[in-house]
């Protein structure tokens, strides 16, 4: 077997990502600040995993970490692991620059202040299809681009592509958004908070839909998100974060069956009920808060050796 | 009718109405101003009756309405008076003027946009390094010298003690000025083919503009550098940088656009302050220029000449107003879509 083959058999099997002991550390002015701390998660081809957390929680920090986008940053101090499919992406920013936006790709939160207000939305999917074909034709990839909006329900393409995003609702945006996130068909997507800033109903059909296109293409994500319900909905393995360390990971079914660390069961006591008045109180922190890990039976990443 | 072509239509309206208004302002000021016009431009010999013949002749016995009434009727004919002190008609000065000094506003108008810009994008891209400050600091400089010191120093130093451009005027002493077609030396050499006449044209217009450019210069580049540092904040940035857009495509062209709206309106109104610090720079450089001409009308108390030289100044101001608004609209799909009112 050749050396070639024999990385992309090991390429299959391996973790898409694969996060080891990362710890971010943010210099600010008045002292280091640390964003996280030993964080260890990986997600598996074709895997949804959800990130769950409060606000500052350090979520969205792994995420810009793994597209690689923190480390390009000025007073940052990173440390352990992050590899994508088998190349370490710590230390060496020209693999992760390659791969962004067309490898790896992003949902962002609020499509409508991510998609650039002065180009049309064809000139944006041009600009992401030359991520993976530098060369492509225009006229190849407005074609492209048409199958994609068709792809999420958006009828009229021809009038989408020629539009600037203040022309479209946040309902359109957002799928002009997935789409483009899934274009050049990517291992992984992160998505932020996807669709938070839509109403509910309309998050719903959103996130519903994006289920499906990933689960078709057994593209693999991951989920960030403060809402335990789309997590319950949405993700095969939940991570919870809390002050920048995983405190709690398992399967989403063992997760909400048998929530074990107090935080985890905190935020679950979180959720607004309708049975119930008034919203329920989060404490602020209690003791309990800062216990270890807890790693449910079955959850942690295969070793490659034994894979 | 698209929504640009009205906005252009309902702006050109609005500016004629400016100019009825300014024409009427300069009008009735150049006229109460102390001292009697008719006897400055006659002198101390003249007797009383010629004075008063002047006056009668060019209606300066009337009330002031009549005056102009009599002045509008004249500019819709196409003229613009004429001058009290030499009597050649306004308009025929202000033709031999007007190009050497729109000249001038062009070419730092060209300094402004192609130094001042692209330095502020590169402060901009690679902010708090070593570029960036100097580029700042050269910025301040360049805003806080008055035009006319830039025009001494660089006088100074580059033809002075280096010797590398003239001190003064539009074209060396033996050369004749090229046939005249548009007034622009530089335009009218390239149109005569003479390539002689046209590099020292350049050479002569070189200081002066740059004199002229300097804070405009500074200016642009410390807003454009200002407002793609906001850009560089916004989401969809993050977003191109998330899908691995080129660093430089995002400086050049993915913030450049929306960061250059701001900039652009700020330009259109530097550019058309430029034609005020004209004047200096002319009298440093001994440009013969229609800002030097405005001067020695207003201290002869010149009526018509006065009234037609801010005439000209106000449509030159509200035409780059339009041209910038215009401008704004192409790079700005939100306001072009709006018909400009965004």
């Amino acid at each position: 077997m050749s050396p070639a083959s024999a990385a992309t058999v090991n390429e299959r099997k391996a973790a898409v990502l694969a996060v080891r002991s990362l710890s971010v550390t943010f210099q600010s002015p008045t002292g280091p600040f640390e964003a996280l701390r030993n964080v260890t998660l990986h997600v598996r081809p074709g895997e949804k995993i959800g990130l769950v957390g409060e606000s500052g929680s350090g979520k969205s920090t792994i995420a810009r970490v793994v597209l690689g986008l923190l480390q390009e940053e000025r007073d940052v101090a990173v440390s352990g692991s992050v590899r994508l499919g088998l190349r370490e992406i710590l230390g060496d920013q020209s693999f992760i620059r390659e791969s962004r936006g067309d490898r790896v790709s992003m949902i962002f939160q609020d499509a409508v202040s991510a998609l650039n207000p002065t180009f049309t939305i064809g000139d944006q999917f041009k600009e992401v299809l030359r991520r993976r074909n530098p060369t492509i034709s225009t006229a190849a990839a407005l074609r492209r681009a048409r199958v994609a909006l068709a792809d999420v329900y958006l009828h009229e393409p021809d009038r989408v592509l020629g539009s600037y995003v203040f022309q479209l609702s946040g309902g359109m945006s957002q799928r002009v958004m997935i789409a483009l996130a899934l274009i050049n068909d990517p291992d992984l997507i992160v998505a932020d908070e996807p669709g938070s800033s839509l109403d509910v109903t309309v998050q719903a059909r959103t996130l519903h839909l994006m289920n499906d296109l990933i689960g078709r293409r057994r593209t693999s994500v991951m989920f960030i998100s403060h809402n335990l319900g789309v997590v319950r909905e949405f993700a095969d393995r939940v991570y919870v974060i809390y002050r920048g360390g995983i405190v709690e990971h398992a399967t989403t079914a063992q997760l909400f069956a048998d929530p074990r660390h107090p935080y985890t069961r905190a935020l679950l006591a979180a959720i607004p009920r309708l049975d119930q008045r008034g919203i329920p109180d989060v404490p602020e922190t209690i003791p309990g808060f800062a216990d270890p890990l807890i790693e449910h039976e079955g959850c942690e990443e295969p070793s490659l050796a034994s894979a | 009718m698209s929504p640009l072509v009205r906005t252009l239509i309902h702006r050109l309206a609005a500016s004629l109405v400016v100019l009825a208004g300014v024409s009427m302002l300069m009008f009735v000021v150049a006229r109460v101003i102390p001292g009697d016009p008719a006897r400055i431009a006659l002198g101390p010999n003249a007797t009383e009756a010629q004075v008063e013949a002047l006056r009668r002749e060019r209606h300066l016995d009337q009330p002031i309405p009549v005056q102009y009434w009599e002045y509008v009727r004249e500019v819709a004919r196409g003229n613009l008076g004429n001058s009290l002190y030499s009597n050649r008609p306004v308009r025929q000065d202000i033709a031999q003027y007007l190009p050497a000094t729109l000249e001038l506003i062009f070419a730092a108008a060209a300094m402004i946009v192609l130094i001042g810009i692209p330095v502020g994008v590169l402060s901009a891209r690679y902010r708090r390094r070593l570029g960036d400050h100097l580029g700042r600091v050269g910025s301040i400089v360049g805003v806080s010298t008055p035009a006319f010191v830039w025009g001494v120093i660089l006088q100074l130093v580059f033809a002075y003690f280096w010797r590398l451009f003239p001190i003064e005027g539009r074209l060396a002493a033996s050369l004749p000025p090229p046939p005249p077609i548009t007034g622009f030396f530089v335009i009218d050499s390239v149109l005569a083919g003479d390539g002689k006449t046209l590099i020292d044209s350049l050479h002569h217009l070189a200081l002066p503009a740059l004199a002229l450019a300097m804070a405009g210069i500074g200016q642009t580049a410390r807003l454009t550098r200002a407002s793609m540092v906001e850009t560089y904040r916004k989401p969809f940035i993050e977003m191109a940088h998330a899908y691995g857009f080129r660093e430089a495509r995002i400086s050049n062209r993915y913030a450049f656009r929306p960061a250059l709206v701001p900039v652009l309106t700020i330009l259109g109104l530097d550019i058309a302050a430029l034609l005020g610090n004209a004047f200096l720079v002319e009298s440093v450089f001994g440009w013969p220029g229609l800002s030097r001409y405005g001067v020695e009308v207003i201290l002869h108390k010149d009526l018509d000449a006065i009234v037609g030289t801010v005439l000209i100044i106000a449509a030159a101001f509200l035409v780059a107003n339009i041209a910038v608004d215009l401008l704004v609209a192409v790079v700005n799909p939100r306001i072009r879509f709006a018909g400009g009112r965004a």
